[in-house]
């Protein structure tokens, strides 16, 4: 027999927040990142001075593409985004019989689509944006599974989280509070209330982004045509023709969409009379997709297959993706959307910890806590500073190694996984509170040293990013040194903190005892 | 400017909810309202979160003004409830 | 608390199951069903069905912790699973050509 209905909410809520907790940390914190993740790759490619110019990269891009891969069935084209990054080059070979074979080939280049001066190998921001959903080292099909289930398991808990906490939620709205001294775990109510819409949108919306995958049963029920024809990989049998002018291409296509620019180009049989080009539209406009993608006559620049008009239904869904991932919003809108990403990995943070909080009091025996009690301890650590630690040293590692190692981009990411398992495996070897304070002290340092090495390494260190006026790199380096002020603090804090000492506010016996 | 705007009206609507209740009148001001001050101050924090939105939505569109404010009525509201946690630090420096 | 859950073992485990997998399978067939009734054009109502299906979900896990009587859970999760089942497959078979 299940006790009361608030009861088994609480139940579920600390249940489900516990089991897949430290997953979605992982995901709220990378997933953080990706909304600089342009930003990012800039800064992490320090070579490439010039400001990304989506038009230019893809006149040049297409120059690139004809000059080393003229025979080539398909070229692709994802384009930087206004706000900077790079040009994504792919494309694949005649020979190829199957999509997957070894005749597809990738390249990056530059903002402005040039392959001088070379950028350091590096996966840049978009390793981060691509952990958030797909993990590493994991099968992505597997992943994205995992991440879908973990946030369905988010899902769950946010909203047992509001039936349990009904009151606190009004009253947190009306800014009414109780009596009694707030400890900072109540960190985890003000981060869960204050930024709840953010934290139902992010999570309900990134399951629609791969509703397709997840809910695969409704499109077999009821197929549909598919919009455009699939790109065929067989070689043309047309004469060979130059392609059109891309320039008015571009015009033309954003004249159609309302402004809207291009952000991505697919080229079907370049170099042949039955040339095609597909433009689609930038998710960088508006938060939904009101257009679909244009196809133009890649010999003759003529438009063969217009815009298609796009549902109610298709706006909704797009309204959702574009939501998730902020790709539309101005630099203002894009630091509160930062800002509350980091209120939701606050929350899932200080939620691991309330549940060791909660437990501790209640051990029968302090010094010697059972095995579960110890393992969330431990991987508690493990995780809330670890990852964060990897990141540090990611950032750190793009800066040190050498620029022409070879598997430098890998050997980036693997500096990130050595540092979080260290600094997981330090945390089970050490007594619990040592280990917090000596691994957020690592973490600390890790930050404060990032903008040093990168004033000692590149020639865009803080001061000189100050003296250019290149806003990019001078807030990635305030960032760090804000993190490692913070992590500090932290340090200080936890350091002259003795826990049992502060008496918790009035245990409410039914709802503590159920979480 | 907007921004600036929608932020600060958040942030007087979230400090007139805070203040309208009379605990933390007594709290910040060392003594209670009238009641009808309590429901003059929570009507006029609505009011002005009301107002943000409707100043957000105007001059932004509605869809992107709508998640402009919710961005800033979670920074205006966590700024309050920093303040309002360490209200005794804070009390007692003005006080001095 | 924890323990009243958790000592009836099987009890948590069997609500679990109605949960995750119980709560997928409404979840997908609700999906299907409004993919197949919606007056929408293919595309748009199998979105729409997929949208919503993250909140059938949801709303399933959640009631299999919250509803008190196991028997009665169980009976409920059936009635839907068949329900929403026979609606497919009755569908499916009028539509066959």
């Amino acid at each position: 027999m299940m006790p009361g209905f608030r009861q088994s909410m609480a139940w579920l809520h600390t249940w489900s927040g516990l089991l897949l907790g430290w997953l979605l940390y992982a995901v709220f914190f990378t997933g953080t990142t990706a909304y600089f993740n342009q930003e990012i790759t800039a800064w992490m490619t320090p070579e490439s001075v010039e400001q990304a110019d989506p038009r230019t990269a893809a006149v040049n891009a297409q120059a690139w593409l004809a000059r080393h891969h003229p025979d080539a069935v398909t070229w692709d084209v994802m384009l930087p985004a206004s706000r900077g990054g790079e040009t994504r080059l792919s494309w694949t070979e005649a020979s190829s019989p199957t999509a997957s074979d070894a005749a597809r080939g990738s390249m990056r280049l530059n903002g402005r689509g040039l392959d001088t001066p070379v950028p350091r190998p590096t996966a840049g921001g978009q390793f981060l944006y691509g952990f958030h959903y797909e993990l590493h080292y994991v099968p992505y099909r597997t992943a994205r599974w995992i991440v879908g289930l973990s946030a369905m398991f988010m899902l769950v808990a946010i909203v047992s989280g509001i039936v349990t906490h009904k009151k606190i939620f009004a009253d947190f709205f009306m800014l009414r509070f109780g009596k009694g001294q707030r400890s900072w775990l109540d960190a985890h109510n003000v981060t869960a209330v204050l930024a709840l819409p953010f934290h139902l949108m992010i999570t309900y919306t990134g399951l629609v982004a791969l509703m397709h995958m997840y809910m695969p049963w409704p499109d077999m029920m009821r197929p549909k045509p598919p919009r455009f024809a699939p790109m065929t990989i067989e070689a043309s049998a047309a004469p060979s023709a130059p392609l059109t002018a891309l320039l008015p291409l571009l015009t033309q296509a954003s004249q159609e969409w309302g402004g809207v620019q291009a952000v991505r180009i697919k080229y079907q049989h370049p170099g042949h009379a039955d040339a095609r080009i597909t433009l689609f539209p930038s998710g960088a406009d508006s938060i939904a997709e009101h257009h679909g993608a244009q196809i133009f006559d890649g010999a003759t620049g003529a438009l063969i297959t217009p815009p298609p008009s796009t549902s109610n239904t298709h706006i909704v869904e797009s309204a959702m993706v574009g939501l998730h991932a902020g790709r539309y919003a101005a630099p203002t809108l894009r630091w509160l959307y930062f800002l509350s990403g980091l209120g939701g990995t606050v929350m899932i943070g200080t939620g691991l910890l309330l549940w060791i909080v909660k437990r501790r009091q209640r051990l029968p025996d302090p010094e010697h806590p059972y095995f579960g009690f110890r393992i969330v301890e431990r991987l508690n650590i493990g995780t809330i500073v670890g990852l964060p630690a990897g990141v540090a040293a990611y950032f750190l590692a793009n800066r040190l190694l050498s620029t022409d190692a070879v598997g430098r981009a890998d050997w980036e990411i693997r500096c990130l996984f050595i540092t979080w398992t260290a600094l997981l495996v330090w945390s089970i070897v050490r007594p619990a509170k040592s280990a917090w304070v000596e691994a957020l002290t690592v973490c600390a340092l890790l930050y404060a040293l990032v903008p040093i090495v990168s004033a000692l390494t590149t020639t865009r260190g803080l001061f000189s990013s100050l003296i250019t006026r290149d806003w990019v790199f001078v807030s990635f380096d305030l960032v760090m040194l804000i993190t490692a002020a913070l992590l500090t603090l932290a340090v200080r804090k936890l350091a002259s903190h003795t826990p049992k000492a502060a008496p918790r506010r009035k245990p409410r016996p039914s709802v503590e005892a159920a979480a | 400017m907007i921004d600036l705007a929608i932020f600060l009206a958040s942030l007087a609507g979230f400090a007139g909810l805070l203040l309208a209740s009379p605990r933390h009148q007594q709290e910040w001001l060392r003594s209670k309202l009238a009641p009808r001050a309590c429901t003059s101050l929570r009507l006029s924090g609505f009011l002005l979160l009301t107002s943000a939105f409707v100043v957000a939505g105007r001059s932004l569109g509605w869809g992107y003004g709508a998640v402009v404010w919710l961005g800033w009525l979670t920074i205006a509201a966590a700024l309050v409830v920093i303040a309002h946690t360490n209200r005794e630090r804070i009390v007692a420096k003005v006080r001095r | 608390m924890n323990k009243a859950i958790l000592s009836k073992g099987g009890g948590i485990l069997l609500r679990a199951v109605i949960a995750i997998p119980g709560g997928y399978a409404v979840a997908a067939l609700a999906a299907c069903c409004l993919a197949l009734w919606l007056p929408l054009e293919p595309a748009d109502a199998v979105a729409t069905g997929q949208m919503a299906s993250f909140a059938v979900f949801a709303l399933v896990a959640l009631t299999s912790f919250a509803v008190r009587d196991l028997g009665r859970l169980l009976a409920g999760f059936m009635a839907g699973i068949v329900l929403l089942g026979g609606g497919v497959a009755i569908t499916l078979w009028a539509n066959l050509p």
